[in-house]
């Protein structure tokens, strides 16, 4: 179903129901791989997909349609994963370095990636940036956005995400190398 | 030096099988549940009338537990004729209505002290409210 027929069935009392469920079957798979990348758990990614389509919900009525509602449901669920990682380190007062280290230990145990070395090096590199960078790095690398895209998400220039990118990736592979 | 793009790319986090298929239901599930607790006559009503019930007893906690600088025969027996009054007061007020209210709704504490503020435009110092409430578990709301 199209975003405009979607909006349009969500904004009429009688199928705001089917039209929201219509739009979370759309894009859940999308939110949560992205939510997924950024915080590794499964049950921290459902929780926070989750927030997300229920923000999605509340605000859908004030969506207005010169941005795409998948940038913008994106937005929301980029915030919520910045937000949930922020929360982390303040609860255990600890800075990014050892935030990354308890996601790290995340990946060590993760089924799918033993084995796996190169993939696994990759994984804990990405921890080592800073969660903005990584954010960009996700949507670029794995999503294939466009910087505009990506732009438009995070509210910044695309200048500045290609050079974020471009340090992103000289980092990364300075890291799987050693 | 490796280079990024001799990596292949893949896709190591999958979902647990049926995860999917539940998801928007979970979803919409949760959301009824939010709008349907704030569209309640229920909730309303023990906001308006149960609220002001919580509010006199943390207050008089608070009072009752401010240093006293007074005669501690006097601030004694004055201590106990309020607590008594206290008491007294919640026994006669809805408190039926509020153990109810308590149950039904079962708000977080920040929930409740917004919807407090909100409501009665008060504020209260919040480590003094959070210390009070957990001595009397109240935080298990």
């Amino acid at each position: 179903m199209e975003d405009r027929e979607l909006l349009s069935k969500i904004r009429q009392p009688e199928t705001r129901n089917y039209g929201f469920n219509m739009l979370v079957r759309t894009y859940q798979q999308r939110v949560y791989a992205h939510v997924r990348k950024m915080v590794i758990d499964h049950d921290d990614a459902d929780d926070i997909t989750q927030e997300t389509f229920i923000k999605v919900h509340k605000h859908i009525e004030g969506f207005r349609e010169d941005a795409q509602l998948f940038t913008w449901i994106y937005r929301i669920a980029t915030n919520e994963c910045l937000t949930f990682l922020q929360k982390k380190k303040r609860r255990f007062f600890l800075p990014i370095g050892d935030v990354a280290g308890e996601l790290s230990a995340k990946l060590d145990a993760h089924p799918g990636l033993s084995g796996d070395e190169i993939q696994l090096k990759l994984q804990k590199a990405l921890l080592q940036l800073p969660d903005k960078q990584r954010l960009v790095f996700n949507m670029k690398y794995f999503e294939d956005l466009t910087y505009e895209q990506i732009a438009e998400i995070t509210q910044t220039s695309v200048g500045a995400l290609k050079a974020s990118y471009h340090y992103a990736v000289k980092k990364i592979e300075e890291l799987i190398t050693t | 030096m490796k280079k990024l793009e001799d990596i292949p790319k893949k896709d190591h986090f999958s979902a647990p099988e049926g995860y999917f298929e539940a998801l928007p239901g979970r979803i919409s599930a949760r959301i009824e549940k939010k709008t349907g607790l704030l569209a309640r006559p229920a909730f309303r009503y023990s906001l308006q009338y149960a609220l002001p019930a919580v509010i006199i007893f943390v207050l008089g906690i608070i009072w009752f537990l401010q240093p006293n600088i007074e005669d501690t025969a006097n601030d004694d027996l004055l201590s106990s004729i309020e607590t008594a009054a206290l008491v007294e007061f919640l026994a006669d007020a809805e408190s039926t209505s509020y153990e109810d209210f308590l149950d039904e709704v079962n708000p977080s504490f920040a929930e409740a002290d917004s919807l407090e503020n909100a409501v009665y435009e008060l504020s209260f110092p919040g480590e003094t409210i959070d210390e009070l409430l957990e001595e009397f578990e109240t935080n298990n709301l």
